[in-house]
């Protein structure tokens, strides 16, 4: 899928404060597949790598000391519009979530303990959307382009014709 | 000398005719008053006779009767009658001294005095009006006891009173004084004879205008002699249909049929009083106090009855009654509903306490079980794919058929393989228990509960097997306002329940009806139903009866709380060894509204 649209390696980020959730979600992604991933137990040191990176996809947990994953989605949003945005939670909390989906755009909101290959299937939608987004925006640009490349010969047409 | 003895003769002639005239005045005296005994002649008649023939016959000046009477208060005598001697002088009226009339109540013996103004005893008594020289009194006595006076007063001549005076007066008065009591005893009968006419007369027209209904029977044979105007109107029977009738057959009291209450009732002189009804032909029946008591009428003891018409105050109190019993009943109801809407409380506390807890463990346990159970997925897909790569033709056989290797990957195979049965048991308690704590999530929608019931039961077709029947009784319930995968949970949990209750063969009965406002689901078994001592413990969280492993004890406790998020409730009939049925009730609910989601 991911050679199907773009052929560079998609970019994960995800964010736990517990090593052992992000120790297990390497383990099976990179067993499963071929991803590049950057893993941080902090969303600070997160961001300075997000800003640094172009990323594809960013997983964060709810709860977490320096802020919550929804403050830190945010700051995702600002920094890459097309990165598509996972909330996984341990935090049993409908208002939360629904928080989550309105101001972050969230992609999906998945619970602790989560089903591996719900969560497979969902990163591979997900990455499939953006890879999505960004050929939309290529090809919006493309369009665009041409329209001003063809305003501007109607221009130079049109204006002889009035030489006065 | 010849006249000497016609002279003695003469004088003895003289006395003679003197003493005989005497006898004849005498005489004349007690015929007088033997003509006044025949004749129906009133006491004053006769004691005016007696005074009269007095006066003339001792020639005095003024007589007089006295009679001793009752009353203690006034003088001891009444003066009956006073004569002057002859008809045209006046009588004068005057006190006969007290201290006289006290010497003669004292003495009871004739008193003759002369000179009254010199007598020391009595020179008080001399009235300027009437100056008393003399006085002759004697007492009048009847069957020994002294009844009145007879007193005359200043003889006519100048000698004074004579014993022979006192003599003829006393002789006047024994034989008067037995006919002077004898017509004041007449007219005292006939006077009191009078008064009691009078007080009998009066007694009819109290009892003929009295408010309140009077009966009057005879105290022997207890049949009514006379009734008022009231009684008629009370027992709404004429007074004509009433006479002669038993007491007991009008007024239904138990003394009146009652022989012995009658003799106390004669010892008493009352009965007791109380409250009967009364059944009257053609109207309503009234309610009387009753209270009988013995008068004498007529100089006969009769039972006199009143009743008391006390119909209104009865009406009232059992008004006052009925409305007691009312507010008892509704104290009894609210008793019910608050203890009712307590133990909901308890209940409602309970969950909110234990969905607390419940969340903060499952959010505890959530990271290090997702780790886990992540962790034993990707441990049994690596294993698949290293036993792909040894069992791979392009793999050097030595490894390839290494037995050890063999045996040490069906090894960690096989603690894979338990590792996420393990991990995923323990995934589904803390899933059950996270929707346990937030079961707020789902949105509201109308619902078709029938539909609901026939998911459910496609999903625990299994737990049925062949093993139970389902009848199904739908009944015409509308949809309703809900969170339906809260309400199936619901029915799931029941019907699982209701399946394992039925140890082998049996039946689950699902019956909907709508009931008031209220939607009704009942599942019933055929099981072995609830002990009683386990009844108030099914709906507490943790609570379990079938065994570790099989329940988690939150089933019951998540559908109290989910039926009772809805606003609705749950209940539980049951008999051990035949089975129970929870009833599920939940509000119909504003349609309306229903459509658009608050």
């Amino acid at each position: 899928m991911t050679d199907t649209t773009n052929s560079r390696v998609p970019l994960l980020v995800i964010v736990d404060d517990e090593e052992m959730v992000l120790a297990s979600l390497r383990s099976f992604l990179t067993l499963e597949t071929d991803y590049e991933l950057l893993t941080f137990d902090s969303p600070l040191k997160a961001l300075e790598s997000i800003r640094e990176n172009r990323i594809d996809l960013v997983i964060s947990d709810y709860l977490m000391p320096e802020m919550t994953g929804i403050e830190f989605l945010l700051e995702v949003k600002k920094l890459q519009p097309y990165a598509t945005r996972v909330l996984l939670t341990g935090y049993a909390d409908k208002e939360n979530a629904i928080r989550a989906i309105n101001e972050v755009n969230l992609y999906q909101y998945i619970e602790k303990p989560w089903n591996n290959e719900d969560l497979k299937l969902i990163i591979q939608n997900g990455l499939e959307r953006r890879f999505l987004m960004a050929d939309l925006e290529a090809k919006i640009g493309e369009v665009q382009q041409a329209q001003r490349s063809l305003q501007d010969i109607q221009a130079q047409i049109i204006k002889p014709a009035f030489p006065i | 000398m010849a006249s000497e003895p016609s002279q003695e003769k003469f004088t003895e002639l003289e006395d003679e005719n003197r003493r005989l005239r005497r006898a004849v005045e005498e005489l004349s005296i007690l015929n007088a008053i033997g003509t006044a005994v025949s004749s129906t002649m009133s006491l004053k008649a006769i004691v005016e006779l007696i005074v009269q023939e007095s006066v003339r016959q001792l020639k005095v000046e003024q007589g007089a009767v006295m009679l001793l009477q009752d009353e203690k208060d006034t003088d001891p005598f009444r003066t009956m009658a006073r004569k002057a001697h002859s008809a045209d002088s006046d009588v004068v009226p005057f006190r006969f001294g007290q201290q006289l009339t006290g010497w003669m109540l004292k003495h009871q013996k004739p008193l003759l005095i002369n000179d009254l103004q010199e007598d020391p005893r009595f020179k008080a008594v001399a009235s300027s009006d009437f100056p008393i020289r003399s006085l002759l009194s004697v007492p009048l006595r009847a069957k020994g006891q002294m009844v009145g006076l007879l007193n005359v007063f200043n003889k006519r001549s100048k000698e004074g009173f004579s014993k022979a005076d006192q003599k003829l007066l006393s002789i006047i008065a024994s034989q008067s004084a037995q006919i002077v009591e004898n017509a004041r005893l007449y007219e005292e009968l006939q006077r009191r004879s009078h008064e009691l006419q009078e007080s009998e007369t009066k007694y009819r027209a109290l009892m003929q205008e009295a408010g309140e209904a009077i009966l009057l029977a005879d105290l022997d044979t207890r049949r009514i002699i006379e009734v008022n105007e009231q009684a008629e109107k009370l027992t709404a029977v004429p007074r004509d249909a009433l006479r002669g009738r038993t007491l007991a057959d009008v007024v239904p009291v138990e003394e009146f049929a009652d022989a012995a209450a009658f003799e106390k009732m004669q010892q008493d002189g009352h009965l007791q009083y109380s409250t009967v009804r009364l059944e009257r032909r053609g109207a309503a029946a009234s309610y009387v106090d009753v209270g009988a008591s013995l008068v004498t009428y007529g100089g006969n003891r009769i039972v006199q009855v009143i009743c008391h018409d006390v119909t209104e105050r009865e009406k009232l109190s059992s008004h006052l009654r009925h409305h007691a019993e009312e507010l008892e009943k509704e104290v009894q109801e609210r008793t019910r509903d608050l203890r009712e809407s307590q133990s909901q409380l308890v209940q409602q506390e309970k969950m909110a306490a234990l969905g607390k807890l419940v969340a903060g463990i499952a959010h505890e346990l959530n990271t290090p079980i997702g780790t886990i159970n992540s962790n034993a997925d990707t441990l049994g897909r690596s294993l698949a794919k290293l036993r792909g790569i040894i069992t791979n033709e392009s793999c050097n056989e030595a490894i390839r058929e290494n037995p050890v290797l063999q045996h040490v990957l069906s090894v960690v195979d096989d603690i894979s393989r338990v590792n996420q049965l393990a991990s995923q048991r323990i995934v589904d308690i803390v899933t059950t228990l996270r929707n346990f704590a937030r079961l707020d999530e789902a949105d509201l929608k109308i619902a078709d509960l029938h539909e609901g019931l026939e998911s459910t039961l496609t999903l625990v077709r299994h737990e049925l097997k062949n093993r139970v029947r389902v009848v199904k009784e739908y009944g015409d319930i509308p949809p309703i306002r809900c969170h339906p995968n809260q309400i199936n949970q619901v029915f799931m949990n029941l019907l699982v329940n209701a399946s394992q209750a039925v140890k082998g063969k049996g039946e689950v009965r699902i019956k909907t009806f709508r009931e008031d406002d209220m939607v009704n689901v009942q599942i019933s078994d055929t099981g072995v139903g609830i002990p009683a001592e386990n009844l108030p413990r099914i709906f507490d969280p943790g609570f379990t009866t079938k065994g570790v492993g099989v329940g988690t004890g939150l089933g019951l406790s998540i559908c109290f709380k989910i039926v009772q998020d809805h606003r609705g409730n749950i209940d539980v009939r049951t008999e051990v060894g035949k089975g129970s049925t929870f009833t599920v009730r939940l509000p119909v609910g504003d349609r309306k509204s229903a459509g658009q989601p608050s």
